[in-house]
Parts: C-alpha cells; sequence; structure tokens
C-alpha cells in the first residue's frame, strides 16, 4: 500500500542547491568557513542527499541543516587547534 | 596641470563635448560650490562585492552532476541486475558478487537493502540473507567512486535490517550483534541525521522485544527528534506509534494514548495509509479498553472508510473485534457477542490461536457478566482446538487450562475471567512470564 514519493534524484538536489545557494554563502560567511572547505561540505552533504534512495519528506530542509551542522563542526574543530605560536 | 591649455586645445575640448557636457561646464565656470566637489569627486567606487564562494560552488555542480549520473545510470540497472542475481543458484550469490564486476554496482546495493527491509515481515531469514548479501557485496564498492563514509552509512542500515530481521524471528542475541556493528558502522560515516534516527528506531523495537522498555521509550523519543528538526514528520509519526505499542507491552497502554494522538497530526496518509490505520486502530482499541468509549466510538466512525479499504481478514477480524469493545462498553451486550463472535471465528479461519484464546476471554467475560454459566462451559469445550497449536507457549496454555476447569466447574467469575485476560495480554510480549493460579472465586 506504500506509495512512495520519488527520492530526491540528481536535477533536485541541483535545483535545491540553486534555491539554498545564496543563504549557504551567507552561511559561510557568517561561519567564516574558506571557499574550498564550503565547497568539500556542501559536495559531501548533496552526496549523501543524491547517494541514497530514503525518501526524505523534506530533502531540502535536511540539507541546510546539514550543512549547519557541518560548519558548526567545522567551527568548534578549527577552536580546539592551538593558535599559531 | 601646472601649464594652461592653449586655445586650441581648449577649443578641441568644447568641440568635443556634448550640448549636455558644455552645459555642465559653463555651470563649472560659474558655481564655485560644484568646482570644489570636483576636489573629491569621482567618488572611489565600492569595491566589487566579493562572492568567494561563487567559483566553489560553480566547479561543484558539475562534479556533482557527473557524478550523479553515475549512480542513477547503476539504479536503472539495478532491477535487472537483482532478477539476474535471483535467477541464479542461492549458493552461488556470493561467488558471484565476488567476482562478476557487474554486480558490484551502488545500485544494486542499494536495491539489496531496501528488499531486506521490505522482506521481513514476510520472510525474515530471506531479508537477513538479503540484507547480508548487500554486506558482502559493500566490500566489492570502488570507495574512490562512491565515497568510504557513504558505503559506511549504507553498511550501517544493512547491518539494522538484518537486526530487525533477527529480532522478528526471536533471535535477540543475533539481533544485539547485529545492531553493534550497525552502530560501528554508523560513527565511520557521513553523519547523516536520518540514518542515524533510522537506526534508532529500530534499535528502539528490539530494545521493546527485550522488554527494556525505557531504553526503547528514550530511543524512540530520539528517533522522533531527530526527525522532527529534519522536517520528518511521517517517521516522526512512525516512532510514535513504535513509542505507543512500548507502552502497551509494558502494561501501561493508557499512556499510549496521547502519544498515539500526537502521531495522527503526523503521519502522511497518501504515503502510508496502513500505518494511519494501525494507529487509529490502536488508539481505539487503547481508549475501549480505557473505559472511554465515545471517544473510541467518535473515532471508530471517523476510521470506517480507512478499515473498509483494508479488506483483507487481518485487519477485518480486529474491526470486529474493537467494535465489540465499543458495543460492550456502551452496554449492547447482544451486538457485542454478535461481534466478538465474528472476530473469533476470523482468528481460528485465519489460524491466530493467540487472538482466538484473548477474543474468547472477552466472551467469557460478557458470558460471566450476565451469569450465562451454560454458554461458559460451551465456550471451554471451545477453547480446546487452542490448546492443539504450537504457536502459544507453556505459561499462557496453563493460564487457559486453568480458565476452562473453572469454567466447566461453573467457578468462573468475572474477576478471575479478567485476571486470565489481562495475563494473557501481558504474556504475549512476554514469554517469560511464569502464570500462577489465583485463588478461585467462592
Amino acid at each position: 500500500m506504500n506509495r512512495d514519493r520519488p527520492r530526491p534524484g540528481t536535477v533536485e538536489v541541483i535545483e535545491i542547491l540553486e534555491r539554498l545557494r545564496p543563504v549557504l554563502e551567507w552561511i559561510f560567511e557568517g561561519y567564516g568557513i574558506p571557499p574550498e572547505k564550503a565547497e568539500r561540505i556542501v559536495e559531501e552533504s548533496c552526496r549523501v542527499l543524491a547517494g541514497k534512495r530514503l525518501r526524505r519528506q523534506n530533502p531540502a530542509v535536511w540539507l541546510l541543516h546539514t550543512i549547519v551542522e557541518r560548519c558548526e563542526r567545522s567551527g568548534e574543530e578549527e577552536g580546539l587547534e592551538d593558535p599559531p605560536a | 596641470m601646472k601649464i594652461h591649455p592653449h586655445d586650441r586645445v581648449l577649443e578641441e575640448l568644447l568641440l568635443g563635448l556634448s550640448k549636455r557636457d558644455q552645459g555642465v561646464l559653463f555651470h563649472l565656470n560659474e558655481c564655485a560650490r560644484c568646482r570644489s566637489h570636483l576636489y573629491y569627486l569621482p567618488r572611489k567606487e565600492s569595491a566589487a562585492p566579493e562572492a568567494p564562494y561563487a567559483a566553489s560552488l560553480d566547479r561543484l555542480q558539475g562534479r556533482l552532476e557527473s557524478w550523479a549520473r553515475v549512480v542513477e545510470a547503476e539504479r536503472d540497472e539495478a532491477p535487472d541486475l537483482f532478477v539476474e542475481l535471483m535467477g541464479r543458484p542461492a549458493e552461488r550469490w556470493e561467488e558471484i558478487l565476488r567476482t562478476d564486476s557487474r554486480f558490484q554496482s551502488w545500485g544494486l546495493f542499494e536495491l539489496l537493502i531496501d528488499r531486506s527491509r521490505e522482506m521481513v515481515t514476510r520472510d525474515a531469514q530471506f531479508a537477513e540473507d538479503l540484507g547480508k548479501l548487500a554486506l558482502l557485496l559493500s566490500e566489492h564498492l570502488d570507495a574512490s567512486r562512491y565515497g568510504e563514509d557513504l558505503i559506511e552509512d549504507l553498511r550501517a542500515r544493512a547491518w539494522g535490517y538484518v537486526g530487525n530481521a533477527r529480532r522478528s524471528r526471536s533471535d535477540l542475541h543475533g539481533a544485539e550483534d547485529a545492531f553493534r556493528e550497525a552502530i560501528s558502522h554508523l560513527e565511520k560515516g557521513t553523519g547523516d541525521t536520518l540514518e542515524r534516527a533510522i537506526l534508532f528506531d529500530l534499535l528502539g523495537s528490539l530494545r521493546r522485544a527485550q522488554r527494556r522498555f525505557e531504553e526503547a521509550l528514550d530511543l524512540l523519543l530520539k528517533a522522533v527528534s531527530i526527525f522532527l528538526k529534519d522536517g520528518e514528520r511521517h517517521r516522526a509519526g512512525r516512532s510514535l506509534v513504535n513509542m505507543s505499542i512500548v507502552y502497551s507491552h509494558s502494561g501501561c497502554a493508557e499512556e499510549g494514548i496521547p502519544v498515539l494522538f500526537q502521531s495522527l497530526e503526523l503521519i502522511d496518509a497518501e504515503h502510508e495509509p496502513r500505518l494511519l490505520l494501525c494507529a487509529k486502530h490502536n488508539l481505539i482499541t487503547y481508549l475501549a479498553d480505557a473505559g472511554r468509549v465515545q471517544e473510541a466510538r467518535s473515532l471508530y466512525r471517523e476510521t470506517r472508510s480507512l478499515y473498509r479499504d483494508f479488506g483483507e481478514p487481518w485487519v477485518q477480524n480486529r474491526r470486529h473485534w474493537v467494535k465489540g469493545k465499543i458495543a460492550n462498553g456502551l452496554g449492547n451486550f447482544d451486538r457485542a457477542e454478535a461481534l466478538f463472535l465474528e472476530a473469533r471465528q476470523g482468528f481460528l479461519a485465519e489460524g491466530i490461536p493467540y487472538d482466538t484464546a484473548l477474543v474468547s476471554l472477552e466472551l467469557a467475560h460478557l458470558y460471566a457478566r450476565q451469569g450465562r454459566t451454560a454458554d461458559l462451559k460451551r465456550l471451554a469445550g471451545e477453547i480446546v482446538p487452542i490448546f492443539a497449536s504450537r504457536r502459544i507457549h507453556r505459561e499462557a496454555l496453563a493460564a487457559l487450562a486453568f480458565l476452562k476447569q473453572a469454567m466447566e466447574a461453573e467457578a468462573a467469575g468475572v474477576e478471575l475471567i479478567a485476571r486470565i485476560a489481562e495475563f494473557l495480554r501481558r504474556a504475549e510480549n512476554d514469554p517469560a512470564l511464569k502464570f500462577e493460579p489465583p485463588a478461585r472465586e467462592s
């Protein structure tokens, strides 16, 4: 009886990314994430989204939360490092 | 310019200007204020807004598209590969996955895991086999192509489904081992919160089966919280239904009532109408058992059309049973009796001894309340076929045998029947529960 909704495919993930892009740039700037690291964070998150057949009710919300969490983690990791002598 | 320009230069300048610019020049000649402004004009243009992320995100988009195209192509091929694999002898599956590179694809990996999840209610052993095949296949996937952490996520899920299949076969030790593996892979994965919540939900079911109710509720609550944060309302609703079952198995079904009401707000009926029916049916049952019969009746009326959508005996027998409970609670005993008998007949026909026994006790309770000893004796005779079943454990059989004797001796009162029924309800999910014969009523 399950009527699955389509899982987020390539097109949907790219569309979500386009839609979130201005917010993402703002978030990266806020967390002070360098562009290369931002690129890696977005790529890893999008691969998780597109790479799983999981039905997600709100993929955009998931992507945004995931990226914000990774930015937070990245900030915490930076904070753990000793300042340069 | 320290030297005054020659007239010819001035003439060339004037002739080169448009009418509008000539006007501006003559105005400057007259206006000291505007001349003074020239000292700080033109203003330094504000720096173009920096867009340090634009180039990175553009680059990424192209890369992502080509990667996802590969994965999608593999997904398209996966159903054919699955059919081909299943068409080969089972003892060759492992060898094929190890040696034939066509089968070493992300699409088939995912499909095996999905099939493992889907098969658990129909054939738990096969579900476990499929999960283990997926895990074997994962050893031969190209980590540089798919990402090691993504593979770890799916390994965690595959182990989770293996654990769930083992739980449903009552192999609780095996299930515990599988979930230990699942957690260890999850920790090496991408950190996908949805994956974590799915595992918490499955592990919650294992803790329920192990009768570690507090831990079960804790895990399910964590799952609900993650699902809601990620906008996964339907999955949160499902975990809430799971929580209500934990309450029921722990003997506190009433505590499941508000939880089920909350789940109704979240479940996506279009996506999974069966889950909605399950939540509503359980809620009606708990309300009726708690004596909240008017609420149960009102919710039943709302749910009638949903019950009709699921015509299979499993659903319809339970519908008759719960309708009987409502009629009984409303004092409509003839109607209740007819409905209990209909449900009982259905359970007998379906070969479900435990539910046959439970609904028989509802009938016995009804007869005892009305002092119908002849009907009680007849019912005692009808309980006999239940004893032939191997699907009722020893302690529950002992309780039923005790009741049968009491009914035949006309010594089964309302209280005794209610106590035996309560014991059977608890023993259904706790085979270790010991039956202690109560002192017979005088």
